[in-house]
């Protein structure tokens, strides 16, 4: 990734200028910043302390962000730095998504930033065609945070049916959330 | 790797689940090998992270919280857009469970107006749409076509080995498919047959049910193909563990008291009986109780039948109308009742509602019987898809939205 050589291509802008274009591409990449951190670090509480992280370094390094380039892709080569030294830094048990494969999803991550708003509505929208079943899991899962063997626990039923039925859930919800999206593309054509 | 095999391991790896080194190196490849693959990654992770953000702001409601819905209305939001990214704000700074957030001062304000404003816009809008329910066990045979022998497949060359033995998709099951028969069913990529015989009714349209107002019934994948010949005999096992207890006692599935829905699509080869010709599903035994249906030998028009079983006899046999070279959606409800069961069929039934009962088109009784898996028994070649067992006709026949 290239950026401009110019040592600070924001002077021209002043200080309430520079701010304010930090909030506002910051605004719009927030959402995208926490899945892509997601994906290598799905532990929330590491993923949200990230972002802050991130949001640090970006607003610390702004003065090097080239307005004219995109801000995301610039903002995801931070997310990665930090990612790396958060690896580096803590115990982590596994590493799943590093490498050439964390860079196709910063790629994806560019590449769909503009329909993310939307499909935020139609996952909303989604959410309250789900049976109360599976909406408990779902509250379960991520308003309580437990983890799926503590979850079939609770319940009584086994952890390989939490975690399938989690993955049927969110597949659900893809797929409706598809259809709401196509629909709105053909309404909109 | 199958893209929802990819999308489960992403699912296991947010939910903080271990992966073994080649399901990680397998994911890699899958997410490197095409662009759309990252793509349809990024949206699942998307969805996990705005789950995340979305319920630690506000718990989805249940029935016992829900406001009751009237047609037509809509409900105001419980939470207005500028509350709910307040909400999402404070969220990510409460103690709990979780680490205590660091507060980030730089641009103070600033940054926190404009997180409220890539959050600000939301409108909810509670519709009346029917809501989806899941069935507990599923099977939508989402798995690699099997080869068949070319030109056309006869009894002599049907495959003996291989087949469905050792397939694990789906939910639900306690194991793989298991083939214990002479011959194997396979599975078939309606889209990619070449060589289809003349008389072969299947040839038309892969299987699928669209009602008489235009609803689609939901599939994935490809299909079943049972064998050509005797026979095949695939089997599968059910997680009984997935059902509530209500419905299990200590002999299996169907606690007197209870009701189970039970669906499947399904053609054959064509309507011929001739020859004790049967395709059929099976639950129970036959041995002592149980229920099949299906394409049943005894059935003497060939036709989609229903019938209880008793110590080895077929009893209180009912057929339909409609032939079993005619593409059928089966939906069937069994309640369970202290002595004989209560079976109700209903062929080709619209999306719309649960069905009446008055309006079934097979009705019969069953002797007592419990079960803890299904059989699929053929000696004639019939293609099969979609099998759902669960509590309601919705979680059996769902609709493409």
């Amino acid at each position: 990734m290239s950026f401009s050589t110019d040592p600070n291509p924001n002077q021209s802008l002043t200080v309430a200028h520079s701010r304010a274009l930090l909030a506002k591409n910051w605004g719009n990449a927030q959402t995208s910043l926490l899945a892509f951190i997601t994906a290598s670090v799905p532990q929330f509480s590491d993923a949200e302390d990230l972002l802050q992280e991130v949001a640090v370094e970006v607003a610390v390094r702004f003065d090097d962000y080239d307005p004219s380039r995109p801000f995301l892709p610039w903002a995801l080569w931070i997310a990665k730095i930090k990612i790396a030294e958060f690896y580096r830094n803590r115990q982590r048990r596994q590493v799943v998504l590093v490498g050439n494969s964390l860079d196709a999803l910063a790629e994806a991550c560019v590449e769909i930033q503009e329909s993310l708003s939307d499909e935020q509505f139609a996952i909303e929208k989604c959410l309250d065609q789900l049976t109360d079943r599976s909406r408990e899991l779902l509250n379960l899962r991520y308003s309580e945070g437990i983890s799926s063997p503590e979850i079939g626990a609770r319940l009584g039923i086994s952890v390989r049916y939490v975690r399938v039925a989690l993955s049927r859930i969110r597949t659900t919800l893809t797929e409706c959330v598809q259809a709401a999206m196509t629909s709105r593309s053909s309404s909109n054509a | 790797m199958r893209e929802q095999e990819a999308l489960e391991l992403i699912d296991a790896h947010l939910d903080d689940d271990d992966l073994s080194e080649e399901q990680i190196t397998a994911l890699a490849d899958w997410l490197r090998e095409n662009p759309q693959h990252a793509q349809r990654a990024f949206h699942r992770i998307f969805l996990h992270s705005f789950l995340r953000r979305r319920l630690q702001a506000q718990r989805l409601s249940t029935s016992s919280t829900r406001t009751d819905l009237v047609p037509g209305s809509t409900i105001e939001p419980s939470v207005t857009a500028e509350q709910f990214s307040l909400q999402l704000m404070e969220n990510t700074a409460v103690a709990g469970k979780f680490t205590r957030r660091r507060s980030v001062l730089l641009l103070g304000g600033l940054l926190l107006c404009l997180a409220l404003l890539a959050w600000g816009g939301f409108m909810y809008m509670y519709s009346t749409n029917p809501t989806v329910e899941m069935a507990t066990a599923y099977d939508g045979f989402d798995y690699p076509a099997t080869s068949i022998p070319a030109p056309l497949p006869q009894p002599q060359t049907w495959p003996n080995t291989g087949g469905m033995q050792g397939l694990s998709g789906g939910i639900g099951w306690a194991e793989p498919w298991q083939e214990t028969g002479a011959k194997v069913a396979v599975i078939v990529d309606h889209t990619r047959e070449l060589n289809w015989d003349p008389k072969d009714m299947r040839k038309f349209k892969p299987l699928g049910h669209t009602d008489t107002q235009g609803r689609v019934l939901q599939t994935t994948g490809l299909q079943m193909r049972t064998a050509m010949g005797i026979r095949s005999l695939t089997s599968r096992k059910l997680d009984l563990t997935a059902f509530p207890e209500s419905m299990i006692d200590e002999s299996g599935l169907g606690k007197d008291g209870t009701v189970l829905w039970f669906s499947f699509l399904a053609q054959s080869f064509n309507s011929t009986a001739e020859n004790n010709r049967f395709t059929y599903f099976q639950i129970g035994s036959r041995e002592i109780s149980g229920f099949r249906i299906g394409k049943v030998g005894a059935a003497p028009s060939g036709n989609w039948t229903a019938t209880g079983l008793l110590t080895g006899a077929q009893v209180n046999l009912r057929s339909s109308s409609v032939p079993s070279g005619e593409m059928a959606f089966l939906v069937t409800r069994l309640e369970f009742r202290p002595g004989p069961e209560d079976a109700a069929v209903w062929i080709n039934p619209s999306l719309a509602a649960e069905p009446k009962l008055a309006e079934a088109t097979l009705r019969l009784s069953v002797p007592d019987f419990r079960f803890d898996g299904i059989t699929i028994n053929a000696n004639y070649s019939t293609d099969i898809d979609e099998i759902r067992i669960g509590p309601s006709f919705r979680a059996v026949a769902p609709s493409v939205p």
